[in-house]
Parts: C-alpha cells; structure tokens; sequence
C-alpha cells in the first residue's frame, strides 16, 4: 500500500526529525486530552494526467497535513527551527524502490476554531509528495 | 441538393495509445517518452521554361525528420538506447517503431506501425533547465525511411 507506506516514512522522519510521538490521524478538537506532538493525516491524492505518451495516469500527487503541538511559546519557537532544519534535510527519498520528492507548504500557526487550550501553541504544514 | 451528414466522430484517442520501441523488436516500450512526432518531406525538383506558365516537378524522394523528448528516468537507460546520450559522428543508427492501438489499455490492439529506418539524433538540448523544473532531455532526429 503506497499511502501507508510514504505515511510511515513521514511519521518515522518526524519523530526522528523533531524528536517528538507522531500519531497518524487528527487530534480530535473538542477534547481537552491533545497531547504534545506532531499528527499526521492525508490531505489529498492528485492524479496527474499526460505526463508523457503511452499512458494516462502516470502517477498521483500526494499531500499530507502535518500539525506539531508545543506545551508553550518558546518551545513552539524551537520546533519550528526543527521543522525548518527537517524541510531543508528531506527533499527526496526512496520508499518501496520509488523515488519520491518533498515539498513543503508554509509552516503556519495552526487553526484552533474551538479556543482549545492545548492548541493554543501548534503551527501546522503540509507536505507534497511527487 | 441537400446536405450529407458526416460520420460519427471517434473521439477519445489521445497520446496514451501510442507506444514507442526502440531496436527491431515491439516487445520494451520506453517509458519516459514526453514527446514524439515527426514530418515528412517530399524533396521535388521545379523545372521551369520560357514560353510555358507551368511548373515542372519531379519528386526525388522523401525526408523524415522529427523531434523526440524523454524524461530523465532513475538511469539515463532510454537516453542511451535511442542515442541521444553523447552524440559522435560514428553513432550507429536506430530502428524506431512507433505503435498506434485503438485503447490504451493492454488488452487494446495495434491500429498502425509506423517503422523509422536508420533512426539517428542529430541534435541533443539537455541539462538540468531551470531550478525546481523536471529534467528531460530534447532531440531532433533523422530517419531514411518511414514506412
């Protein structure tokens, strides 16, 4: 399963990279229990059509939404340059015998619609697989 | 007198019919093929006279020439089989065969072959283009017979 397996590999680079749990899912908002670490969960997968002749579909774009959850400011700080040290470090990698290229998306405070406590120092990004 | 319908239109049939071999076999399709297409030239002598407002011609052959651009694959394999990667006057030249089917799937079947003799590139863009940009390389070829 080509999904779960570039999932494995970007929750395995995450808890190496940043040093933290990666849970892959969503943290559930309207709990209180959000525990400091990174989440992952699939945002899309992009069929890309005509690449080149003889074929349709060559392969599929995908992307993954990664939000990292700190215990206060200073260390939400910190994980950013880990997150900025991981997007410059994790550019390609070969999963399954494939070879793949990451991109990724502005690191962005994350969204917190239900004022919850624990999510009030999280940046969250997304990361492009081609 | 009125008008004739024309036939019903075959719509649907785009470049992933198309498969691409390079030798005398059509067993290994490249599989980085970007592009390819090709032109044919009806090379003809015009005679001309005085006294007379009509052109003479005499067709003396036909030139096939093309352009061919491949991805850059994990190896430059197809790069090297079509010779296209470092090109020298003693280059050895290609059979190409192009495969027309009517699906794209596997279990279509081939509507047109078209063989290209003495498949030679005779000019080569490479290299890694701009930053963040996919590489391919870019060839335009020769050929002394299509048929």
């Amino acid at each position: 399963m080509t999904t779960k397996a570039i999932g494995d590999w970007l929750d395995a680079t995450i808890e190496s990279d940043l040093s933290v749990t990666c849970k892959l899912g969503w943290p559930a908002f309207d709990r209180p229990d959000i525990a400091a670490g990174a989440y992952l969960r699939l945002r899309q997968s992009d069929p890309v059509y005509g690449e080149r002749i003889s074929a349709s579909v060559d392969r599929f774009a995908k992307a993954f939404d990664v939000l990292v959850v700190t215990a206060n400011e200073v260390a939400l700080w910190a994980m950013n340059d880990l997150l900025e040290a991981m997007i410059r470090a994790r550019t390609a990698a070969s999963i399954g015998g494939t070879g793949y290229r990451f991109t990724f998306a502005a690191i962005e405070r994350a969204e917190n619609p239900y004022e919850s406590d624990a999510l009030r120092y999280a940046v969250q990004t997304t990361v492009f697989v081609r | 007198m009125t008008k004739v319908a024309p036939p019903a239109f075959a719509a649907g049939h785009d470049a992933s019919q198309w498969l691409i071999f390079v030798g005398a076999t059509t067993t290994t399709p490249l599989g980085q093929v970007k592009t390819f297409n090709w032109v044919q030239d009806v090379v003809t002598d015009e005679v001309m006279r005085v006294s007379d407002s009509q052109t003479y011609y005499t067709d003396k052959g036909i030139k096939v020439s093309g352009s061919l651009e491949l991805w850059q694959g994990a190896t430059s394999a197809e790069v090297t089989a079509v010779g296209g990667k470092i090109l020298t006057v003693a280059d050895t030249p290609k059979t190409l065969i192009a495969v027309f089917h009517d699906a794209e799937a596997t279990s279509g079947s081939v509507v047109d072959t078209y063989t290209f003799t003495d498949f030679r590139i005779t000019q080569t863009t490479a290299g890694p283009r701009e930053g963040q940009s996919a590489t391919y390389w870019a060839f335009t070829w020769r050929a002394t017979l299509l048929s």
